[in-house]
């Protein structure tokens, strides 16, 4: 319950600032034109216009994940603000669950890890809901073309044109880090892939288009653009008497071109949701763990645990298998020393076989088994002292 | 055979400049379009006369002539098996040409020289892209995507000329088949064909050409090694057009003599084409023959003789790739203006016969006329032969990269593909050997065998309704298939990048499950509005029947998930005797469900906001809660629910006649789905979004910290990996004399005693910050903890 009063109130806070005001406004432009929209799809009877109108209720999603990561960038900063009087407190990853980490409380955060998951699972369920409605719209158009009921083309062309007005509004006015992130760091679908190919061509004879038209097309805006051509072609072929099939072949035709775009994004954040390591850090991975591996006292790794939880922190946690005479506290400061700037939240488990052994050893010899720990470390300069 | 062509389309031999080598472009393009001109030439015969005669007497003349120029019999000496294979080319070769003839009878020039012209390069790497796994091969990926993208055009040419060409001269005679009479048997027959497919004449012959340039280009990839036995291309076609011709002799003749015995059918065709016609055309046959004598000379020089000599020529001095381009671009822009000219000019000279070889008839000037698909078609075709034809660059690094395993990849030229039983055994082994998978599994079965037979009923009494329903239930099948999928894949080996398993995929899938029964209940609300302002009459003819046999499927559903799904809930319960009595409330609750389910709809509500209770309940005792076949088994209900739905407001309109019960019963239906969702999709959400299971309980950490020399805890994450397995770090800050080892261990037991086993901990003494310091390592997490310490 407090929970989502803290939602609401969060919501409450970003209507009355101003930056978001704007947001608003877009919010309700969008839900006017969507109902309108639908209403004149229901009334065309036209699949393709569905399919196309569609991409109002993914402008409403996104929205909703443009107000979720901004909710969250916003929790950050009153943390921060909060933690100021803690110099080294600036760590995002950090500062999520700060509040009850100050003296250890009995509490337990809902969410340990913080909300910076909140935006992923709102980017999954955005793209999901808008692939599964694309397959709904496939199985509808079917079943519409079984039908053969008569298309009506004089709502066609005013639905599709507020669409694409509504539609590029959003995708350009509304900031949306999530999304941002996700476009920039998802593998690019097959109909940018294709475009981005074509203009490749075109900008070899027109070099100057090349900024504005390589290399990739915000995704987003590519499947708005195609999808306005395909039903404008749509309706003018229906003028031209060719009937329902076209509107079933235009309709298929979005359906999948909405899950070639839609795909590679619901990839990436489902990926993340599966708590994988990411693609593009594996390499560096490995190179810190063969690092990490190679330090003097490190017999092995073991449960290398590295996975992102959002779309910027990683987290990870390994086990340290060490030499039974090696320094815990000093082989930890290593290992966490070359891990730490790549994974921002980490958590090393260093152990030792047959320690119990050691520690009768220790009992019997006191003075070798527990090595003088000087109190002043910087003698080491750095190198692991094997006792 | 296809690597051999692609490796033809990959050698780039270097191109001559182009002065050396105009005068073949020149010739090349002169004998295109003369073969362009020629094709028109034959359409125009071929409305006069027979298609096998004409084809019979082009290839006699052909063959004279080849016999002529290249002496073919003169110096070889053939094996047996060589003939033998020779002779079954031929006969191939044969069946392309009077596919090809026929065609050009059905669809007119036009298309014909659209749809066969194009050479083996562009077929084979179409069929290469479509057929062929892209990673396989050694092709940069660009090169790749270009390639699809010409073979989704050269589709998408094709698709135009056969479904957007409305051909209307053609359409016309097929809207009074009855009066109309073929004008052969052969055409008749086809005809017959035709229409028993359902489509219209011209797309028939669209469908022939396809067949003949396909069977072309695999008896000319086929017959390589056959022409170097013989002896060379030219020698090989020359003995080949013979051959040829000699098969079509008896062909012919049979033709003939049908034709001379039933004369009245010639009469028949001639007087339904064309009215104005004098009826001495069959009285006279063999002297317009000879009067057309000079125009089939001229066609079979042209398509048969000139064309392929200056085609070898080219083929030697420039490279094949080439002067295919060249040919192929020359033939469409030919073609289309030909067409253009072709129908004014037939329609003028239509008055003046003579040339045409005693063809007096009127063309109907509409004939095969330019329509929006073939221009499509046209430019589809342009872009995809280009696309297709460009140069492959051959890749020949073996070092790729790394993949998302972190495995080194390298270029296999031959990948080992593994057989597609194989693959399949594989799976369903997977899939029976659980007993989750294995339910959905069976009841997958069951539904698709529902559906199978609901379409085919559909097909056979030609109901809509029938069909459109078992659309829908194949479209429920994909939920089924989402979760079995899930349930296979939850039982995967951890990788290097899913390092936790695969645990969490049924988590997600039962979150996705829940989104589509979102996206589904969405729509059912949208339409139900729709109707709710214009209830439309509806046909409850066997809708009654459909949705109770749906309704029969689903609860078998039920049942075997209800079952389950109570396990599920009894196992996770912890305590023997409070697992025992949930699950025989959850199986009485079902049973009660079944019993009344013909009843009013708000028992079902009642039944199922049980349901949801008790879902809760367990939830507050038990993590082992299988989101993968909670979300299958809601699935199941919001079917069972549609049909109980449609059942009530079709039993509602037939005897209350109330139209307006259906939309009702779909909103109702649609918020009960949304309902009863909404705990799957929050639960299923918490576990994705790593939310602290609630019953690790605060005695955890206070035993963690009531033990000796702990300082503090810090940066404890627990979380559920999937429904049985909870996860979790934590840090613990000890003071300096403690021994981290113990410690370790005795955090292990007490987290143990919890439920939870894969654990790490780190233990931190002051001496680690101090370490930190000293090697300028920045604190990040740390500086919590550091707290501990510095106070």
């Amino acid at each position: 319950m407090a929970k989502s009063t803290s939602v609401l109130r969060s919501i409450f806070y970003l209507v009355q600032t101003s930056h978001s005001r704007s947001t608003v406004l877009i919010t309700i432009a969008t839900l006017i034109t969507c109902i309108m929209v639908f209403t004149m799809a229901g009334q065309a009877n036209s699949m393709a216009l569905q399919a196309y109108c569609s991409l109002c209720i993914f402008d409403l999603l996104f929205i909703g994940t443009a107000l979720i990561s901004a909710w969250i960038l916003e929790n950050n900063n009153t943390k921060v603000l909060k933690n100021v009087q803690y110099p080294n407190n600036f760590d995002s990853a950090s500062t999520t669950s700060a509040t009850s980490l100050f003296i250890p409380t009995q509490t337990i955060a809902t969410f340990s890890y913080g909300t910076a998951r909140f935006e992923v699972l709102a980017v999954f369920t955005s793209t999901m809901l808008s692939i599964l409605g694309a397959f709904f719209i496939l199985k509808e158009s079917i079943e519409k073309y079984l039908e053969d009921e008569t298309i009506h083309t004089e709502y066609i062309m005013l639905a599709s044109m507020s669409t694409l007005v509504i539609h590029m509004i959003v995708i350009y006015f509304v900031r949306n880090q999530a999304f941002d992130h996700v476009i920039a760091a998802s593998s690019s679908s097959w109909l940018q892939e294709h475009v981005s190919d074509m203009f490749q061509s075109v900008c070899h004879y027109i070099p100057g288009l090349s900024r504005l038209l390589l290399p990739r097309i915000n995704p987003l805006a590519l499947l708005c653009w195609c999808g306005l051509v395909i039903v404008f072609s749509d309706s003018f072929l229906i003028t031209m008497g060719y009937g329902n099939f076209v509107d079933t072949l235009s309709s298929v035709f979005m359906a999948f071109m909405t899950f070639g775009t839609m795909v590679p994004i619901a990839t990436y954040s489902g990926k993340i949701l599966l708590q994988t390591t990411p693609a593009h850090m594996i390499s560096q991975m490995d190179k810190c763990l063969h690092e990490a591996s190679r330090l003097d006292g490190v017999l092995e790794l073991r449960l290398e645990h590295f996975w992102a939880l959002s779309f910027r922190t990683l987290v990870g946690s390994l086990h340290v298998r060490c030499r039974r005479d090696a320094d815990e506290q000093l082989v930890l400061a290593h290992v966490w020393n070359k891990l730490a700037d790549v994974v921002q939240v980490l958590t090393i488990h260093i152990f030792k076989d047959d320690w119990l052994r050691r520690q009768t050893h220790a009992f019997i010899q006191p003075q070798i088994g527990n090595p003088t720990i000087p109190n002043n470390p910087s003698n080491y300069n750095g190198f692991v002292v094997v006792t | 055979m296809l690597n051999s062509i692609l490796d033809d389309l990959s050698k780039t031999s270097k191109s001559r400049p182009l002065s050396d080598v105009l005068h073949i472009f020149i010739f090349l393009i002169i004998s295109k379009v003369l073969r362009t001109f020629a094709v028109f030439i034959t359409y125009d015969l071929l409305k006069s006369f027979h298609f096998l005669f004409i084809l019979f007497l082009t290839t006699l003349i052909a063959a004279v002539c080849l016999l002529f120029i290249q002496k073919p019999f003169a110096s070889i000496r053939l094996t047996k098996p060589v003939i033998f294979r020779l002779i079954k080319y031929t006969i191939c070769l044969t069946i392309v040409r009077v596919l090809w003839i026929f065609g050009l009878t059905l669809c007119g020039p036009l298309r014909t020289i659209l749809l066969f012209e194009h050479s083996d390069f562009v077929l084979l790497a179409c069929f290469q892209v479509l057929f062929s796994s892209s990673n396989a091969t050694g092709v940069t990926q660009q090169t790749q995507t270009s390639r699809i993208r010409g073979a989704v055009f050269f589709l998408l040419a094709i698709l135009a000329i056969f479904a957007f060409d409305n051909d209307d001269a053609r359409q016309r005679i097929l809207d009074h088949p009855e009066g109309h009479t073929h004008h052969h048997l052969f055409t008749h027959i086809f005809y017959l064909l035709t229409s028993f497919i359902g489509v219209a004449d011209h797309k028939g012959g669209v469908i022939l050409l396809i067949i003949a340039v396909c069977i072309r280009c695999a008896i000319d990839s086929l017959s390589k090694k056959l022409v170097v036995d013989v002896g060379g291309p030219k020698k090989f076609y020359a003995i080949s057009t013979c051959l040829s011709a000699a098969c079509l002799i008896p062909v012919s003749f049979m033709m003939l003599l049908i034709n001379n015995i039933f004369p009245e059918s010639i009469d028949l065709i001639s007087s339904s084409i064309e009215t104005t016609l004098p009826s001495s055309t069959s009285l006279s046959f063999f002297d317009t023959i000879l009067s057309s004598i000079i125009p089939l000379i001229v066609i079979s020089i042209l398509l048969f003789v000139s064309d392929f000599y200056i085609e070898q020529i080219a083929a030697v001095k420039l490279e094949r790739l080439r002067t295919f381009r060249v040919s192929i671009f020359t033939m469409i822009g030919g073609a289309l203006i030909a067409s253009f000219l072709w129908t004014k000019f037939s329609t003028s000279i239509s008055h003046n016969p003579v040339w045409l070889g005693g063809s007096t008839e009127e063309t109907k000037p509409e004939e095969h006329a330019l329509s929006g698909g073939v221009v499509f078609s046209i430019v589809m075709f342009i872009f995809a032969t280009d696309l297709l034809s460009s140069p492959i660059k051959q890749q020949s690094g073996t070092f790729i990269g790394y993949g998302p395993d972190g495995l080194p990849l390298f270029n296999l030229t031959h990948q080992r593909s593994q057989s597609f039983v194989l693959i399949l055994r594989a799976s369903l082994r997977a899939i029976l050997a659980e007993s989750d998978s294995r339910r959905i599994f069976y009841f997958l079965c069951i539904n698709l065998m529902f559906t199978f037979v609901e379409l085919l009923y559909g097909a056979w009494t030609n109901s809509l309704g029938l069909i459109s329903d078992g659309f829908h239930m194949l479209f429920d099948c994909t939920a089924l298939v989402v979760g079995l999928y899930a349930a296979v894949m939850s039982r995967w080996k951890p990788t290097r990048v899913f390092s936790y398993g695969y645990g969490q995929a049924g988590v997600l899938s039962g979150f996705v499950n829940g989104l589509f029964l979102v996206v589904v209940a969405f729509f059912v609300f949208y339409e139900a509005i729709g109707r709710l302002i214009d209830p439309p009459e509806i046909n409850t003819n066997r809708l009654l029947a459909v949705s109770v046999a749906g309704f029969a499927v689903n609860m078998i559903g039920i049942f075997s998930f209800s079952h389950a799904h109570a396990l599920a809930h009894g196992g996770g319960g912890g305590g023997g005797s409070c697992a025992m009595s949930q699950t025989t409330a959850t199986k009485d609750q079902h049973h009660h469900d079944h019993s009344h389910s013909h009843g009013a709809a708000h028992d079902h509500g009642h039944s199922h906001k049980a349901i949801e209770s008790t879902s809760h309940q367990g939830h507050s005792h038990s993590l082992t809660d299988n989101a993968n076949m909670k979300g299958v088994f809601l699935h199941v209900l919001a079917d069972t629910l549609g049909s109980v739905g449609v059942i009530i407001s079709s039993l509602l309109i037939q005897y209350f006649g109330w139209y307006i019960s259906d939309p009702i019963c779909s909103l109702f239906i649609s918020t009960m789905i949304f309902l009863s969702v909404l705990p799957l999709l929050k639960d299923s959400a918490m576990t994705l979004l790593l939310q602290t299971p609630t019953d690790i309980l605060y005695e955890t950490l206070d035993r963690i910290m009531k033990l000796d020399k702990v300082l503090s805890y810090s940066d404890e994450h627990f979380w559920k990996l999937s429904s049985s397995t909870t996860v979790g770090t934590i840090h613990i800050q000890i003071s300096k004399d403690g021994d981290e080892q113990s410690i370790i261990s005795q955090v292990q037991t007490i987290l143990k005693d919890a439920q939870i086993h894969n654990v790490a901990v780190q233990v931190e003494k002051v001496v680690f910050f101090n370490h930190l310091t000293t090697l300028n390592s920045a604190l990040g997490q740390l500086s919590t903890s550091h707290r501990t310490f510095v106070n």
